[in-house]
């Protein structure tokens, strides 16, 4: 039985609710690990906040005790500086989101951790049906993170990385947002964006894998060299 | 005795070039794969003359060709290149096993009872009062040497097991590169498939459509050659690196060999010169360290342990009833010279035959780089990897 049209465009309204609303795992995934940051960000904040109004206190300390007494005035002074570094603290270092042309400075490392923000920020520019896409480039780039600390920086493999992460990957993502808002929301452009953003998710897993390989590589041989070492083997048959 | 213990290793020959035209048909190819293969082609050929010539999806299609095969040559590129990264370290005379050697050849020599004069004397002090027992004195630097000894022996050990190690890497290597090797055969069947078929249907078209007959071989049939040269020229690196390889590790084996026999000759000698200080000075000379090491290398070294045993065995024998024991000590250190003699002898050969590998194969490599670098750049231009259409079967 044909559907009928309207039938037909309710389904596709529905569809595009639930991606917009429903989180994937993967999205999940990325906002657990966003908070994580979150509040490791908070916690670093509170701890220079407390350091600095310590450092207060102790400087008004030594200047009352060594040279000369604070008196009220001098009491109420230290509360209120305390209080103002505790504010200025509370705000500074300011959180950047991070810059475009910065990244190909960034140690490759802290790649991921960086790209992971700034496509966070880009989401909102991004079609509904991308955040799929985009979760799980994201969830590719937090399993990605451990793995590039072991990777030899002047590798092959590093260049890789650091050319997909740092200028393929967000020129896709600057190239869409470049699209005229009126244009933006049209198939064919979402239909690019999606394929591209395939694209790098599955070479991003080519790099994880690979890097994986490598360990396996290294297993096998201290494997392989034991037992030519201890094995019933002879050494060097 | 001497003649027992010669040692004589062998530097592989280096490796020759190994030519476009060779390198093909080396792996092997399934033929349940190669006829997956010819269907992969059919279905791709058929496409291709399905759509008209001038129309955006020909032009997609014949792109595809140009990049055939491009993930293949980059994935054994990567794996050859990684040959010419790995450093020469056994053949290095400044660190490891060469310094070792060098340190030991040292010491033994100062130890040498050839270059002592004549134990029997005994010493005089102003060349008139005797004074002191020369065999005894000479004995008792073993002593001093004995601590010194077993740490050289011990660090051969460990450099020992860095060639072991390396060999183990190797063996790993070896076996994915002639993964590579495989699935580069397989684009290179498939290549010389298209090439095949392509120049078919050209011929077949050449009545009924002849626009279309001339856009596939100025086009689809021009990279398919294109192609197949460039994944030859892959092919015969990575086949030379393969071998390379191989060389790596036959002169690891081989300097394996000279280690564990330079370590046995040296322990032997030491024995003997326990035996030999008994017969002559009557002294029982307890070399603590070098006794317990004695265990271990005998442990440890298994296709010369039973040797070193017998041999000692026979030492012994000689040493208590010889005239001349000290004739048997100097033959026991004749033994290690010799030893230490073939490993620079088959160092210095090793090197010219590892440098000769290598000089090939770099030139090789940077031959294949150029045209890996052309396939990335048309990849690029595209903006697209490898046609998926067109791939190698796994498993």
């Amino acid at each position: 039985m044909a559907m009928m049209p309207e039938t037909r465009d309710a389904l596709a309204r529905y569809d595009e609710w639930v991606a917009r609303t429903m989180k994937s795992p993967d999205g999940l995934a990325a906002q657990g690990r966003r908070f994580g940051r979150k509040g490791r960000s908070v916690g670093r904040r509170l701890r220079n906040m407390l350091y600095g109004a310590f450092a207060v206190v102790l400087a008004a300390v030594l200047f009352g005790t060594f040279v000369t007494p604070l008196g009220f005035g001098g009491i109420l002074l230290t509360v209120l500086a305390a209080l103002c570094t505790m504010v200025f603290l509370s705000s500074w270092p300011k959180q950047r989101e991070p810059k475009l042309e910065a990244l190909p400075q960034v140690a490759l490392p802290a790649l991921p951790a960086q790209l992971e923000s700034w496509l966070e920020g880009q989401r909102r520019a991004l079609p509904a049906p991308a955040a799929r896409d985009v979760d799980l480039i994201m969830a590719q780039l937090a399993a990605l993170e451990p793995q590039l600390i072991k990777l030899d920086p002047a590798s092959p493999m590093a260049d890789d990385a650091r050319r997909l992460m740092s200028d393929h990957l967000p020129r896709l993502i600057r190239s869409y947002a470049e699209v005229p808002a009126t244009h933006r929301a049209s198939l064919e452009a979402t239909q690019h964006l999606h394929e591209g953003l395939k694209v790098v998710g599955a070479e991003l897993h080519r790099i994880n894998t690979s890097i994986a390989r490598d360990s396996l590589s290294a297993l096998e041989v201290e494997g392989k060299f034991l037992e030519s070492r201890y094995g019933d083997k002879k050494p060097g048959s | 005795m001497a003649s027992e213990t010669k040692i004589k290793l062998e530097a592989p020959a280096p490796i020759a070039p190994v030519t476009m035209e060779a390198a093909a048909g080396l792996v092997p190819v399934d033929a349940g794969v190669q006829s997956a293969l010819e269907a992969k082609v059919d279905a791709f050929v058929a496409n291709l003359v399905a759509q008209d010539a001038n129309s955006p999806e020909f032009g997609k299609q014949v792109d595809r060709l140009s990049t055939l095969g491009q993930k293949q040559i980059a994935e054994a590129a990567g794996q050859s290149n990684r040959f010419l990264d790995r450093p020469v370290k056994a053949m290095d005379g400044d660190t490891g096993i060469g310094a070792d050697l060098t340190q030991l050849r040292r010491t033994v020599e100062d130890l040498d009872p050839s270059k002592r004069g004549d134990l029997m004397t005994r010493k005089k002090l102003f060349g008139i009062i005797p004074f002191g027992d020369k065999a005894r004195d000479y004995f008792d630097s073993y002593k001093s040497s004995q601590g010194h000894i077993a740490t050289i022996l011990k660090s051969l050990q460990n450099g020992k097991d860095e060639l072991l190690r390396d060999n183990a890497a190797i063996d790993v290597e070896r076996r994915q590169q002639w993964e590579a090797m495989g699935k580069l055969e397989q684009m290179i069947v498939m290549s010389k498939l298209l090439d095949a078929k392509l120049e078919e249907k050209a011929a077949e078209l050449d009545h009924e459509d002849p626009a279309k007959a001339k856009a596939i071989r100025e086009t689809a049939l021009f990279y398919a050659r294109q192609r197949t040269t460039d994944l030859l020229t892959q092919m015969a690196v990575s086949v030379q690196g393969y071998l390379a390889l191989d060389l790596v590790k036959k002169n690891n084996l081989e300097l394996l060999k000279g280690v564990d026999r330079a370590s046995t000759t040296t322990v032997s000698a030491l024995r003997t010169a326990v035996t030999v200080a008994q017969a002559l000075t009557g002294q029982k000379l307890v070399l603590d360290q070098i006794t317990a090491l004695n265990a271990t290398t005998a442990n440890v070294i298994d296709a010369t342990g039973t040797m070193l045993r017998t041999q000692t065995a026979e030492i012994h024998k000689q040493a208590a009833s010889s005239t001349i024991p000290v004739e048997t000590l100097k033959q026991a250190f004749a033994n290690i010279y010799a030893t230490m003699d073939s490993i620079d002898t088959f160092k210095a050969q090793a090197l010219i035959s590892m440098k000769t590998t290598v000089d090939a194969l770099s030139g090789e490599v940077e031959k294949s780089k150029g045209y890996i670098a052309r396939a990335e750049g048309m990849a690029q231009i595209e903006g697209k990897g490898a046609a998926e259409t067109l791939t190698p079967i796994e498993g």
